[in-house]
């Protein structure tokens, strides 16, 4: 069980079980810096709660940008997050949906 | 704008992150920042994070099971390697051993504050005179009175008893006992430890007015003193101390650690005086004094209001104080001052020792890291990075110096207790050497120092080069010229240094193996002293020294006894001046002063030249005589004979004692051994009535069984009587040079290190040429290079650079020679042998240090060298 040095953590790792997948989308939806953030999930990756990959290159070319990184939770993440929001004594987060964002 | 902002952050953080992961993690944060500038935000916001997260991102790539895995990896390749380690960490622990031990006595001497409140604000105060080429003289009572009421500058005087030297005046006091025995007092005016700014640490010190006659029974114990003599008992204040006779009470025990000037002192009693009575005295110079500047005072201003009171002084006393003038020296250069010097000089030296230690172990660890090219290319090719392998060659190099380092402590350490052991008497503050927090400070802070050194530069170094493989044929490396530069100027220090060592070697030769004039063997002394009561006056000191000393020639085993006020090498003697009856011009002011029983002149084994020597019939009552020195004789008595002259020590007058000159021997040693011999007059102790004198003995005894029988003799006479300082002239002439021994021994020391160093780092040097020209040997040997020519290749390159650095070396020591003159006796410090002998050590050793890699170029196998390319 990784020690988590506080709650932003615990935020991010929230926010990706809601879907979020980009680093600056997440950093926008938790408020938290980037500095923050991008420390918290390189953790969560060397622990095996998430999981990172790079978008499709041709698609993100055709729109003009570069590829960009994007974060799923695994489910040994989210069970991660439920032992910790247990921890807290808060109910059991309802499961979010990944929202569709490509088609 | 924002964006360039954003992108500039992610470039500059880029270099923190591992280097595996650089490229990724650039492309990750370039992205959002694209995308994020695209839509409008603010990019460079964003990515203040970044360095962020590249810190985050290092600190979780270094796992301690790599670090773990570097260091195995870097023993197991040491143990390997046993000789080239042990050499590299003897090298280092010798070189850190010597400095620490070294900086641990000029620590404790010269750099560790004394124990006084504001010691930088005390001064010791001396008295000035050039009639008598007084520089430093002790002080007249009623000048120090004067200045006391007169100064502006001044906080508080206080004085104690002068000895003739440097040194505070030590009286011997007897303790009562069943066996009497000695202790060292000093004699202080009231208010000494409150000008010191020292408290006691049980009890008190002494009270205003304690040092009045009728108030002045009262001791201070020292520290060491109350542990020794009362076994440290905390109800030792009140008690009773029996001092000749007489009964004082324990007022105060001083705090551990303190001390004054030297360490003998026991303890610290009221110098029993009236001011007025002491205002009277101007011509005795008996004190010395300390002082404490006030807050707005410097040593210019004090030194110049002692001055102007001196002036006003000598209109005022115009008959005793003619020319005297005041002189002030702050206190911790007066205690140190003349052990300054040496102890900065061996600091230098051992520094210059450590330098080429860590350059000799650099160089080795390079030329390792030449060899191990292959292996660097073969772990690059498996995916280690550059960071990774300077890493490992970094590990290794702190491995050698932490162990070096420990290694190194624990020598200086020993070192400093063999020292001590071994310490010259009068080495002051001796007490405060020991390996203490400053040391370690110093040590860890070397430590540091030497693994920068020789961790960084052969890491650095195989860095410089690419570490790839197939790069095809490459130009070898070889030994860079700052390795030459590194061995050139090592054999310039080693010069230095050896010369040094055969200097000091010759000066301490020729010391010892002085005439000391006198047979020394068979010579036992022991010191007696008698106290006032009853031995004050009508000659009952001197009936008791002759009853003694014709008890101890009774005996059948001594072959002769005497007794003297001073004895040669003491140290210490009375200076006075000398008047000639019949030389009205003379008036000398150095003559040599003691006070000598019949016998003495045949003990000691002096020739007799004229006349006759002192006589038991030279009593109180007799005509005033003296004998002369065979100095004293040659220079005033060149043309005539100076026995039945007269001379005295006072300016002649009607009323001056007049003292007639009946014999001339020939001369003894004064001071010490190398102290050049002044005239001299031993006067009759029948006539002078000293109260402590050495019993000399010559026997053929074993020195314990002398030591009994002037034991048995004196207590014969009084059982009550103390005897100390006993010891045979063996002993005594073995402690006037322990001195000098011991500064040659450390030279000498010095001088053989720095020589194996240099040896050692020719031979690296060598060995890596030999190693990165194998190729061009072996082709130089099949196309029909002889033997010769390759060596004469080899040799004239490594040997032009020890010549180079002897030459440089000379010079250096050629020129620092005025630096050490002052310390050499019968030896210039430009004495030829010396420099040669130096040169000579050194080219054999370099020649020695050439002779391994100059055969291993020989045994090179041209085929073999040929067929690895």
């Amino acid at each position: 069980m990784p020690r988590l040095p506080g709650l932003a953590s615990l935020h991010v790792l929230q926010a990706l079980a809601r879907g979020v997948e980009y680093g600056f989308d997440i950093c926008s939806e938790t408020g938290l810096p980037s500095g923050t953030v991008y420390p918290a999930l390189s953790r969560f990756e060397r622990d095996g709660h998430v999981r990172s990959f790079w978008e499709d290159a041709a698609r993100a070319h055709r729109e003009g940008r570069p590829p960009r990184r994007y974060y799923r939770i695994s489910a040994e993440g989210r069970r991660a997050l439920e032992t910790m929001l247990a921890d807290l004594g808060v109910a059991a987060a309802r499961r979010a949906r990944p929202a569709r964002t490509r088609s | 704008m924002s964006r360039t902002l954003a992108r500039m952050l992610v470039a500059c953080s880029r270099w923190i992150v591992p280097e595996e992961s650089r490229d990724e993690w650039r492309r990750e944060w370039r992205a959002e920042i694209d995308t994020l500038a695209a839509s409008g935000g603010s990019a460079w916001r964003f990515a203040l994070g970044a360095p962020r997260h590249a810190w985050a991102l290092r600190r979780a790539a270094w796992s301690p099971a790599s670090a773990l895995a570097d260091v195995r990896f870097g023993v197991r390749w040491l143990r390997r390697r046993p000789w080239f380690t042990v050499a590299s960490i003897a090298t280092l622990a010798l070189g850190i051993g010597a400095t620490t031990g070294m900086f641990s006595v000029v620590y404790g001497v010269l750099l560790k504050p004394l124990p006084y409140r504001e010691p930088d604000r005390l001064v010791q105060l001396y008295e000035t005179n050039p009639l008598f080429n007084w520089t430093e003289a002790a002080v007249a009572p009623g000048n120090v009175i004067s200045w006391r009421e007169r100064t502006r500058t001044l906080d508080g005087i206080a004085w104690y008893m002068a000895s003739s030297t440097r040194a505070s005046g030590l009286s011997s006091v007897t303790l009562a006992g069943d066996d009497p025995s000695r202790a060292q007092a000093l004699a202080v005016s009231a208010n000494f430890f409150d000008v010191l700014g020292v408290a006691a640490a049980r009890g008190r010190t002494f009270l205003d007015g304690e040092d009045t006659p009728g108030r002045h029974r009262v001791i201070v114990l020292s520290h060491e003193f109350w542990r020794r003599q009362f076994g440290a008992d905390p109800a030792a204040v009140g008690r009773s101390l029996t001092l000749n006779g007489i009964a004082h009470e324990v007022i105060g025990v001083l705090p551990a650690g303190f001390q004054f000037d030297r360490r003998e002192t026991d303890f610290f009693i009221p110098l029993p005086a009236r001011v007025d009575d002491l205002r009277a005295v101007r011509v005795p110079h008996i004190f010395r004094a300390v002082a404490r500047l006030k807050p707005e005072a410097t040593l210019a201003t004090a030194q110049t209001d002692l001055s102007a009171i001196a002036a006003d002084l000598e209109r005022e006393f115009p008959k005793s104080n003619k020319q005297m003038g005041v002189g002030l020296a702050p206190i911790d250069d007066w205690f140190v001052g003349p052990s300054r010097r040496p102890l900065t000089l061996f600091l230098a030296a051992v520094g210059l020792v450590l330098l080429m230690a860590c350059a000799n172990v650099a160089g080795l660890l390079l030329s390792r890291a030449d060899e191990r090219r292959r292996e660097m290319d073969v772990r690059a090719a498996l995916g280690a990075s550059r960071r990774r392998l300077i890493r490992q060659l970094l590990i290794e190099s702190m491995i050698v110096a932490a162990i070096g380092t420990a290694l190194g402590v624990a020598i200086g350490a020993a070192g400093v207790r063999l020292f001590l052991d071994q310490a010259p008497a009068g080495l002051p503050r001796v007490d405060d050497i020991g390996l203490n927090g400053a040391v370690v400070v110093f040590a860890a802070g070397l430590a540091v120092l030497t693994m920068a050194v020789i961790g960084l530069v052969p890491a650095l170094q195989a860095a410089r080069r690419d570490v790839r493989l197939g790069s095809g044929v490459r130009i070898a490396g070889g030994p860079q010229p700052l390795r030459r530069l590194l061995v050139a100027a090592e054999v310039a220090i080693a010069v230095v240094l050896l010369v040094g060592t055969f200097l000091s070697a010759r000066s301490f030769g020729a010391l010892v193996s002085r005439d000391p004039g006198f047979e020394i063997a068979g010579l036992t002394t022991v010191r007696v002293s008698l106290p006032a009561q009853p031995y004050g006056n009508d000659g009952r000191a001197s009936s008791f020294y002759e009853e003694v000393l014709s008890r101890l020639r009774a005996r059948p085993a001594v072959k002769d006894a005497g007794a003297a006020s001073v004895l040669p090498l003491d140290g210490a003697g009375w200076t006075g001046e000398l008047f000639i009856e019949n030389q009205p011009g003379v008036h000398f002011r150095e003559l040599r002063h003691r006070s000598i029983t019949s016998g003495y002149v045949e003990t000691m084994g002096l020739r007799l030249i004229a006349g006759r020597s002192i006589a038991a019939s030279d009593r109180d009552g007799a005509e005033l005589v003296v004998v002369i020195n065979e100095t004293m004789a040659r220079r005033f008595f060149a043309n005539q004979n100076p026995v039945g002259q007269r001379v005295a020590f006072d300016p002649p007058s009607p009323a001056v004692r007049w003292r007639r000159i009946v014999g001339v021997v020939s001369d003894e040693p004064q001071e010490s051994l190398g102290t050049p011999i002044l005239p001299e007059v031993y006067d009759a102790e029948g006539q002078e009535e000293f109260r402590e004198l050495a019993i000399v003995v010559r026997s053929g005894l074993p020195a314990a069984d002398a030591i009994a029988e002037i034991r048995r003799a004196v207590r014969d006479v009084d059982p009550a009587l103390a005897l100390f300082d006993a010891a045979t002239f063996e002993e005594r002439v073995g402690r006037s040079v322990a001195r000098p021994r011991v500064a040659a021994a450390l030279v000498s020391a010095f001088g053989a290190i720095a020589l194996v160093l240099a040896g050692v780092g020719i031979y690296g040097v060598a060995a890596s040429a030999v190693a990165s020209r194998a190729r061009e040997i072996g082709v130089r040997l099949t196309f029909g290079a002889t033997t010769a020519d390759v060596l004469r290749l080899l040799l004239r390159q490594e040997l032009s650079v020890v010549v180079i650095g002897l030459a440089i070396g000379g010079v250096i020591a050629a020129l620092a020679a005025g630096v050490v003159s002052a310390m050499l006796y019968g030896v210039s410090a430009h004495d030829p042998v010396s420099y040669t002998a130096a040169a000579i050590a050194l080219l054999g050793v370099a020649i020695a240090a050439l002779v391994v890699p100059a055969r291993r170029a020989l045994g090179v196998d041209p085929a073999v060298t040929l067929r690895n390319e």
